[in-house]
């Protein structure tokens, strides 16, 4: 049999990417690269580990000092008595003080969620 | 206040939303390009589209509303939708860009290999979209019925109509576009009049005593923590379960830019909100007539001719109409288009004639409720779509990205459990079936139990049916927290 009879594949008409998301590959590792595979993926558990804890201590951070911030802006009376361009202190801070906080918080899970996938990445890279 | 004015802003941001909508149209063509812009979007744009997005009727008229009827109860909404963001960005942001989906049901169907997790997935992107459309119209009512007279209907079915006809000529490259030029409108639209208003503080008549405007009731002290932490919990996890915002993410190039955007989106946003909530304080000083729950919506409407009589009031009051409806435009146009997306993939097939079908029906459906429903105060209705999110998508999510464990039917009944528990809250509190103090505050804010609810539900449901994990769940959870090389 002729290479030539065999027929073309049917052709597809493309309007787009697949309907749904597509999981990743679906390939066996050979087994030259399974050994490496293996530590690629105890890498892997230990950046998901990792980011994962930054993520939670990071959000516990931020909760505890948003209540305790709203605590001491509720309760410390001098607060409301005390007036800036004619609103007391206790309004004004409830109003404007807590965005920097929110601000400060994203910065700094930014930051170590970068630094922990560089880590990924370099020990990937050395393998 | 002058009507021609206001009717000449109105139709110049429509005008303007539908040149730059049609700018963007010529370079969709695809699936991709109309649902998530060929993922090519930077940071700093994607960033402005989502705040543009975002920054709904609620803040924009309901805030400033709501500091002049509770005082400073009301600036937690604000501190919530922006605090939202951080929560999305710990938990959410990037490995959900990595995940390789387009809307929140592609996500779930694909993490838990189960068509059925999708359908009630798709089924509460449908229901917490409509909700949060609803307010958007009515608060486009409440505008052009407030600045010039005409019935309250004509504001929303014009809302309704150019959204549907945008969404659906152009989805979301030229909404990503639309958005960006949203949020710029809407901070200029807020910040120029907060700042003329201040500049004429002295010269406005105005309540004087301090202690009768800024009562001690009214400020930090007289707050419910009960209230506050359920209302926190509510909006803090409820953003990252609202349909549009997710679709959003998935427009960036990799998980890093997911971040980088986000924290941006967290300065645009907390800028925003900053200028709204020194409208409310002004509002309080002068305009505490409008302290009730029927008028105060209109308070940032109001404002401006009050303390400018003449052209330069005018004037102010015609620039926040434009950012009003900026404001409904790019908050109803952005649920529409993620909502198409789910109803077109999921009811008609995919194609880009199905999403433009989808995205007619999408504008419709809400338009129709807005016509059964009275407006309530703006901040609180969107504050209800909060629970509803947070009780049933949210805890679904960070488990699905985060747990290996999590199964089909965990998800399902999760989401379910919460979402029909966040509803009979609304049905209980909204009718006053409960008298009890303390049942009182548990329906009126449920978040608080509806939330740990649905995680137990799904926790322990998944822990039941343990066998059926999907055999490729680890795999998954790697590809979405590997970083891209």
């Amino acid at each position: 049999m002729n290479a030539r009879d065999v027929p073309p594949p049917p052709r597809r008409r493309i309007t787009g990417p697949p309907r749904r998301a597509q999981v990743a590959g679906t390939r066996r590792p050979a087994d030259a690269a399974g050994a490496s595979r293996d530590i690629g993926a105890i890498y892997l558990r230990s950046l998901i580990r990792a980011q994962l804890r930054l993520a939670v201590v990071c959000c516990v951070g931020f909760v505890l000092s948003l209540a305790g911030a709203a605590m001491i802006i509720a309760t410390v009376p001098a607060l409301h008595e005390s007036y800036v361009f004619g609103v007391p202190w206790s309004w004004a801070l409830q109003a404007y003080g807590m965005y920097p906080l929110i601000l400060a918080f994203a910065v700094i899970y930014a930051r170590g969620a970068g630094r922990n996938e560089q880590r990924y990445r370099s020990l990937e890279e050395r393998q | 206040m002058s009507t021609p004015l206001a009717i000449t802003a109105i139709v110049l941001v429509l005008v303007a939303t539908v040149v730059i909508g049609f700018y963007g149209l010529r370079i969709s063509r695809t699936t991709d390009d109309l649902l998530v812009a060929s993922r090519t979007v930077r940071p700093w744009m994607n960033a402005s589209a989502i705040s543009g997005e975002y920054l709904s009727a609620a803040t924009f008229l309901g805030l400033a509303g709501l500091v002049l009827l509770t005082g400073t109860d009301a600036f937690w909404f604000p501190i919530g939708y922006s605090a939202g963001y951080l929560l999305l960005l710990m938990f959410v942001a990037a490995p959900l860009r990595r995940s390789g989906a387009r809307t929140i049901p592609d996500f779930i169907e694909a993490r838990l290999a189960s068509v059925g997790a999708r359908r009630v997935t798709s089924l509460f992107v449908l229901i917490i979209g409509w909700l949060y459309i609803v307010p958007q119209f009515h608060g486009a009512a409440i505008t052009v019925n407030v600045v010039t007279g005409l019935p309250p209907f004509v504001g929303s079915v014009a809302i309704a109509v150019i959204v549907g006809v945008i969404v659906a000529a152009g989805g979301m490259r030229s909404i990503t576009f639309v958005q960006a030029f949203h949020y710029w409108l809407k901070l200029t639209a807020m910040g120029v009049p907060v700042v003329v208003l201040l500049l004429n503080v002295g010269t406005a008549p105005a309540a004087i005593d301090p202690a009768l405007i800024f009562p001690l009731d009214s400020g930090p002290g007289g707050q419910d923590l009960y209230r506050t932490a359920s209302l926190m919990l509510a909006l803090l996890l409820g953003t990252m379960g609202l349909p549009h915002v997710l679709v959003r993410f998935y427009t960036n190039p990799d998980g890093a830019s997911a971040r980088r955007t986000t924290v941006i989106v967290i300065v645009m946003i907390s800028a925003f909100y900053m200028l709204s909530s020194t409208m409310g304080l002004i509002g309080r000083v002068f305009a505490p007539d409008l302290a009730d729950p029927a008028t105060a919506d209109s308070v940032v409407l109001l404002l401006p001719s009050r303390m400018l009589p003449g052209l330069a009031g005018d004037l102010i009051t015609a620039l926040i109409v434009a950012g009003a409806f900026a404001a409904f435009l790019a908050t109803s146009s952005g649920l529409v288009v993620s909502l198409a997306g789910v109803v077109s993939q999921d009811i008609l097939g995919g194609s880009v004639r199905a999403f433009r079908i989808s995205a007619v029906a999408c504008a419709t459906v809400p338009l129709l409720v807005t016509f059964l429903t009275v407006p309530g105060g703006l901040a609180n209705s969107v504050g209800f779509v909060f629970v509803v999110a947070a009780s049933s998508l949210s805890p679904v999510l960070l488990l699905g990205v985060w747990w290996r464990g999590l199964t089909a039917s965990g998800a399902a009944a999760g989401m379910i459990t919460g979402g029909v528990a966040a509803a009979l809250s609304l049905v209980v509190s909204g009718f006053g079936l409960v008298q009890h103090p303390i049942a009182v505050a548990a329906f009126d804010q449920p978040a608080a139990w509806t939330v740990p609810l649905a995680i137990a539900t799904t926790v322990l449901v998944s822990l039941a049916t343990r066998r059926r994990v999907p055999a490729r769940a680890d795999r998954y959870l790697s590809r979405l927290h590997a970083p891209e090389r």
